[in-house]
């Protein structure tokens, strides 16, 4: 197993738990946050950048180059490393669609390759797709919080930061959110 | 479907970058990655300086008092900066604004004269150093400006020849800046002959054809308002002679008054 094989795994992960980084000063400490991070942001920005496996590796890999340009801004007293990178991402991206560059509408890779095999089969597979696709006709901040409480599986307490909401307004937000897509998907069957 | 079926199948959701991907970026990690973070500009550092709780509020205040002083400052900076500002230039706009700002709270005709002389100072400048670029598009708008300075110029000569012959005022002042503009004229008439030189240089013709008539019309102008003032001093002199004679006249009949008194009293 070649050195880089080996930081990627998931015993390296469990060693170097985030709670060990709490300083961004050398290229290490960069390299430490990639590894740890890289799948849950690339998986932020591949839901919401048009479910495009390319373009969502190049705009994680631009996050990744900003986060290490304003690595001096991290003060780890007002945030955590991981909120800290999330909110640079979701930055990133409203930048994106604001230039309305890199965003490609609507899913170009196969569905069945972004799924995790569940052992038990509760008979609505073919209901992903539905789900995408009402996903996508949600408002932007709709989706947003869909997307970091269910699919990023992150806790309110931490969306609310991101987005920069207090903790009853984001629950209320995904709560919504997640009644409107069941009435989309409903509607749709 | 229910909502907790819903949020199941949302939770499947698990798209994973490629190995390949993760390998490469590692690899070039050093590559891309800046060995240096960049540091934050001086005014977001004043702002993050104040949020810190633990200052005392009159602190807070002498910061916020010190960071407005200095916002004002690199205000008045800029409008500063935007005075030596070329056609063209990011700030010539503001320049000009400034200029109009500066005619209409200006009500003193002496003061006012003096304004547009200034204005007049720095189109002509403007012009010289634009001729040097070789713009002549430019050129010729500033060229049309020049013009328009010319004629506010000649409006306020015509203002203060006519406070003259009028006698609404007659000061040391007006007589100063009087002086000022038959001296400013020349210079500027050296300036253009310059000019006109270094557009003959260009191949400009037009530009230089424009300026030279604008020329003409300057130097005209100039001939008549220095025969008009010519004019007025001459008849102020005139009057000044007639108030002696008759001075010297009332003088005399007193002096003679008098002698006459004393040879009575004699």
């Amino acid at each position: 197993m070649s050195e880089v094989q080996f930081l990627v795994t998931w015993e390296y992960k469990k060693r170097n738990s985030l709670m060990n980084i709490n300083q961004l000063e050398t290229i290490e400490d960069l390299k430490k946050l990639f590894i740890l991070l890289n799948e849950p942001i690339f998986k932020y920005v591949y839901t919401r950048c048009g479910y495009n496996r390319e373009t969502a590796e190049d705009i994680t890999q631009d996050i990744f180059i900003k986060a290490s340009e304003k690595r001096a801004q991290f003060n780890k007293n007002k945030s955590t490393l991981k909120n800290w990178i999330y909110i640079i991402a979701r930055n990133y991206i409203i930048d994106l669609y604001r230039k309305k560059k890199g965003i490609i509408s609507g899913y170009s890779d196969d569905i069945q390759e972004i799924i995790t095999e569940q052992s038990t089969s509760d008979g609505n597979e073919m209901m992903i797709e539905t789900i995408i696709e009402s996903l996508d006709k949600l408002k932007e901040q709709e989706k947003e919080v869909v997307i970091l409480r269910y699919i990023q599986e992150l806790e309110i307490e931490e969306i609310a930061k991101i987005i920069n909401k207090n903790h009853i307004a984001t629950k209320v937000m995904i709560h919504r959110a997640i009644k409107k897509i069941k009435d989309i998907v409903d509607s749709q069957k | 479907m229910n909502e907790e079926q819903l949020i199941k199948q949302l939770n499947r959701i698990n798209p994973k970058p490629s190995k390949d991907w993760q390998e490469r970026v590692i690899k070039h990690f050093d590559n891309f990655v800046t060995p240096e973070p960049k540091l934050r500009n001086s005014f977001s550092n004043i702002f993050n300086f104040l949020k810190l709780s633990n200052m005392s509020p009159k602190l807070k205040a002498i910061i916020s008092v010190i960071t407005v002083v200095a916002t004002l400052g690199a205000g008045t900076g800029t409008i500063y900066a935007s005075d030596s500002a070329n056609p063209g230039d990011f700030l010539y706009g503001l320049d000009k604004t400034v200029e109009s700002i500066q005619r209409t709270f200006t009500s003193d005709p002496v003061k006012k004269t003096e304004l547009e002389l200034a204005i007049m100072d720095e189109r002509v400048l403007e012009l010289k150093k634009l001729s040097e670029d070789d713009n002549s598009e430019a050129v010729s708008e500033l060229i049309s400006e020049v013009e328009a300075q010319q004629l506010r110029l000649q409006e306020r000569f015509q203002e203060m020849n006519q406070l003259r012959t009028e006698n609404k005022i007659q000061t040391q002042e007006q007589q100063q800046v009087m002086e000022k503009l038959q001296a400013k004229i020349q210079v500027h008439e050296e300036i253009m002959n310059q000019i006109q030189t270094q557009l003959k240089s260009n191949v400009d013709n037009s530009n230089s054809e424009k300026l030279k008539q604008l020329q003409n019309k300057y130097s005209e102008e100039t001939q008549n308002q220095n025969q008009n003032d010519g004019d007025t001093q001459n008849q102020e002199q005139e009057q000044e002679q007639n108030q002696n004679q008759n001075d010297t006249q009332d003088n005399s009949n007193s002096t003679n008054q008098n002698t006459i008194r004393q040879q009575g009293q004699n």
